[in-house]
């Protein structure tokens, strides 16, 4: 009985003042969503920028535990490096489903010559090279599929220094096997890239006379829940035959990079927090002390310090929920249109920034409410009633 | 007569006026917090984006067809063409030599180890570069002359800076002369550790040199061997030549006018030819090193420049939204609170319409507290944003953040504006209504 005046008596007070509590639970709203978006955003742009950064290229290389051989740097030498066997792909198909990888590209180096001409040759998959790299640029188009025999791209340099357009007909020759190809494009990525040719795997296999060979793997990972060492370890305990080596130059710049990118997020989203936290006090308070003459009425006419206390909580607590759970829905969608427009992605849904800024709303506007509410009923009715 | 009512005003309700002062202060805090690391932010992950490793990289122009796979060079001494060392330090003196963070030159030869072979990279670990403090003078057809003066007098650079990434097993190399790092899997192979002795051959020419330490990197040095470039010099009968150099540049994201530039830089017109020459676009900075070293092409490493670019875009357009919208809230923040300040106070308009104010002067008192408010919470929130932020820069970047005095006054003026729209809504509102109306209560 007493709970349901109790109840009735909040529901009239926010009934008649319902403008000035709509510009409170409006208060609560702004700050909860701030809070909301921000640490959503802190919590899904690490997976985002780390995406972002894969663009460097591969940061894991598979190469034969044999090592590169003893040719190695040989001026001419023809076996550039060991070879290990392409049906390693098919297994490494299967352990990367379980892995977060963004692609993997075989390769296979050989020393072919165009003319008198000298130049390194590589044949890979086309799709999953790009996939690898998206920091290339080329210029006309790229090879279409993994079984184009007669398609190649030339580095830069190559193409330069022996005067070969897109379009242009190349012949290359290994070892007195000879086949002709198309240049389909021109590479230029300022790496070693420039000064090769680039062939499908098949084909290069079959003009180096190297059928089911392979150099090695460019592998490149996201390092969003597991490290990158993880990641090496499971493909090397996978694949016997196979040592993979991790690229510390991207794994350890990423590394630090991200960490700099969650604290930096981290500080802004308290910051958010804390300002959001001072504004919704802010305005709770104003809202209590301008009804400090009601508690004064309330108390003349015999309510105790409790009752008023817990009607004023109890209120602060409703306009906190409201507000917070407005805003905690705004924020989430504000996060995601952040996000959207600068990654064309959502960032993923996580429970806790929703849970966080509700938190935030209740807890703050009560407390922010508890203060001028408890300064107030330590006054006497008479003096509060006849004015500040 | 103003003034005093004012005053009087503020005196009276001291703590409601610290109160929304503190509203204000409260959200320009936020704002100038924001503002000032967004604004800086780029900067600031550019340099830590270096960390990625070289973004240019010189080599000699040559007609020749190089055989290159993994960074080596498969090149026979007779056909090579080389820079000279003596050259590199024109490097800083370029129009954007002080956005070239690090360089370290490379030569590089097959030696003969063991009963194998490997590569023998002769380079500088760790040197200091003297630079010539002399104002620099660039002269551009519009008749613009822009002057470029170094301010240190010498420059610290070498594989150390521009690699920080290696782990060496052991440590660097120190006695230039007899001193060598080997590669993890090289070593391995060899079965060579730290101290022992190894005995290379080139040609004819036969040296010794002390393991320092093993270099793991993952990438192919673990197969090479590391001297000093001097020691490589003497050794491959090269004095004062090198055959690459890699280059760690600051550089801008492209643009339409970095896309221009690129195709031909000549072809722009003079102006713009100026504005590119005078950006640090990668292709602007390639391009005044091979006009500072005589037979260089300077090659831009596209995957780091374009990973770079395409982060900085992302992480800047992220901060800029978040800043947006911070600062909206936080502007709707402060009406809100303004709006119930004025609204509290709506008995108190009556009473003074009823003994004779005009709306005019009670407006007008209105919005100077509000003012008042929005003056002191900008003021005090801007300089508190603007030490926040250097407080995150340092935490964050370990560097503080270069004080952005656009934000101070930028967030004042958005205090107050904010500040006046949201008392004068109310107000307005207020004074229209009869004083009977307002004076009898809600």
């Amino acid at each position: 009985m007493r709970f349901r005046f109790f109840l009735r008596l909040v529901q009239r007070s926010l009934a008649n003042r319902i403008g000035k509590w709509l510009t409170a639970v409006l208060a609560v709203a702004m700050g909860a969503s701030m809070v909301s978006a921000a640490l959503t955003l802190a919590v899904g742009m690490r997976a985002k920028m780390s995406q972002t950064l894969r663009a460097y290229g591969a940061n894991i290389l598979l190469v034969p535990a044999a090592g590169p051989g003893r040719a190695q740097g040989t001026p001419g030498g023809e076996q550039l490096f060991a070879n290990m066997p392409d049906s390693l792909l098919a297994r490494l198909g299967e352990v990367s489903r379980g892995l977060p990888l963004v692609g993997y590209a075989p390769l296979l180096y050989a020393m072919a010559e165009i003319g008198s001409h000298r130049v390194a040759l590589v044949g890979t998959w086309p799709d999953a090279m790009r996939q690898v790299n998206p920091g290339w640029r080329v210029e006309g188009g790229w090879i279409k599929g993994r079984d184009e025999a007669e398609e190649a791209v030339l580095g830069t340099s190559v193409a330069q220094k022996l005067g070969l357009t897109v379009g242009a007909p190349l012949t290359l020759s290994v070892q007195g096997r000879t086949r002709s190809f198309r240049v389909v494009g021109i590479l230029s990525t300022g790496g070693s890239e420039d000064e090769q040719v680039l062939l499908t795997l098949h084909a290069a296999q079959e003009l180096a006379g190297r059928a089911g060979q392979l150099s090695l793997i460019q592998v490149s990972a996201l390092a969003t829940d597991r490290p990158t060492e993880d990641v090496t370890r499971a493909l090397e305990a996978a694949l016997p035959g196979v040592v993979a080596r991790t690229q510390l130059r991207l794994v350890m710049a990423e590394e630090r990079l991200l960490a700099r990118l969650s604290l930096l997020l981290g500080l802004m989203a308290g910051l958010v927090l804390v300002a959001s936290g001072l504004g919704v006090a802010a305005t709770m308070t104003t809202s209590v002390l301008e009804r400090t003459r009601d508690i004064g009425l309330m108390k003349a006419l015999g309510a105790g310090r409790t009752r008023v206390g817990r009607l004023f909580l109890a209120e602060a607590g409703a306009i906190g929920l409201a507000g917070g759970l407005a805003g905690a829905g705004a924020g989430v969608l504000l996060a995601q249109a952040i996000a959207r427009s600068v990654f064309g992605a959502a960032v993923p849904l996580t429970p806790s920034p929703v849970l966080v800024s509700i938190g935030m709303g209740v807890v703050i506007a009560s407390l922010a409410s508890l203060i001028p509410v408890r300064r107030a009923t330590s006054i006497e009715p008479g003096v509060v009633l006849r004015g500040e | 007569m103003l003034p005093r009512l004012l005053w009087k005003s503020v005196r009276g309700r001291k703590s409601r006026i610290v109160l929304a002062s503190g509203a204000v202060a409260v959200a320009a805090t936020l704002a100038s917090a924001l503002l000032s690391v967004a604004l800086d932010i780029g900067e600031k992950v550019a340099k830590e984006l270096r960390a990625f490793g070289a973004n240019i990289v010189v080599v000699p122009k040559q007609d020749a067809l190089e055989v290159e796979i993994g960074g080596l060079r498969y090149a026979t001494a007779a056909q090579a063409a080389y820079l000279a060392e003596s050259d590199l330090p024109k490097l800083k003196t370029i129009f954007w030599g002080y956005n070239i963070v690090a360089f370290a030159p490379f030569l590089s030869a097959p030696v003969e180890i063991g009963d194998g072979r490997a590569l023998l990279v002769g380079t500088w670990f760790e040197r200091e570069v003297p630079l010539p403090r002399e104002p620099r003078r660039f002269t551009f057809s519009t008749g613009n002359v822009r002057v470029v003066q170094s301010e240190e007098a010498s420059f610290r650079t070498g594989l150390k800076a521009i690699a920080p990434w290696w782990s060496v097993d052991g440590r660097w190399v120190e006695d230039a002369a007899n001193e060598a790092m080997v590669g993890s899997a090289l070593a391995n192979r060899l079965g060579l550790g730290r101290g022992d002795r190894v005995s290379l051959r080139a040609g004819q020419t036969t040296r010794e040199f002390q393991i320092a330490g093993i270099v793991r990197t993952g990438g192919p040095e673990e197969d090479q061997i590391f001297v000093d470039l001097a020691a490589a010099q003497a050794f491959l009968g090269l004095p004062g030549k090198v055959d690459r150099v890699q280059v760690s540049a600051l550089v801008k994201p492209d643009d339409a006018l970095a896309i221009r530039g690129k195709r031909s830089p000549q072809g722009l017109p003079p102006e713009e030819y100026e504005r590119w020459y005078c950006s640090p676009y990668i292709d602007a900075i390639t391009y005044q090193i091979e006009e500072a070293i005589p037979g260089a092409k300077a090659k831009a490493v596209r995957q780091v420049a374009e990973a770079e670019g395409a982060f900085l875009g992302r992480l800047t357009l992220t901060m800029t939204l978040v800043t947006a919208v911070a600062m909206a809230a936080a502007g709707l923040g402060v009406m809100a609170t303004m709006t119930t300040t004025v609204l509290e106070r709506r008995q108190e308009i009556g009473l003074m319409k009823a003994i004779g104010a005009e709306p005019r002067q009670i407006a007008r008192q209105f919005l100077l507290e509000a003012g008042l408010c929005g003056l002191l919470g900008g003021l005090v929130g801007a300089g508190a944003g603007l030490a926040l932020a250097r407080l995150i820069a340092t935490q964050v970047f370990q560097a503080p953040i270069v004080p952005n005095l656009v934000a101070v006054p930028f967030v004042m003026g958005l205090a107050l504006l904010v500040t006046l729209l949201g008392a004068a809504l109310p107000t307005r509102q207020a004074v229209r209504l009869d004083p009977v109306v307002t004076l009898r209560g809600r």
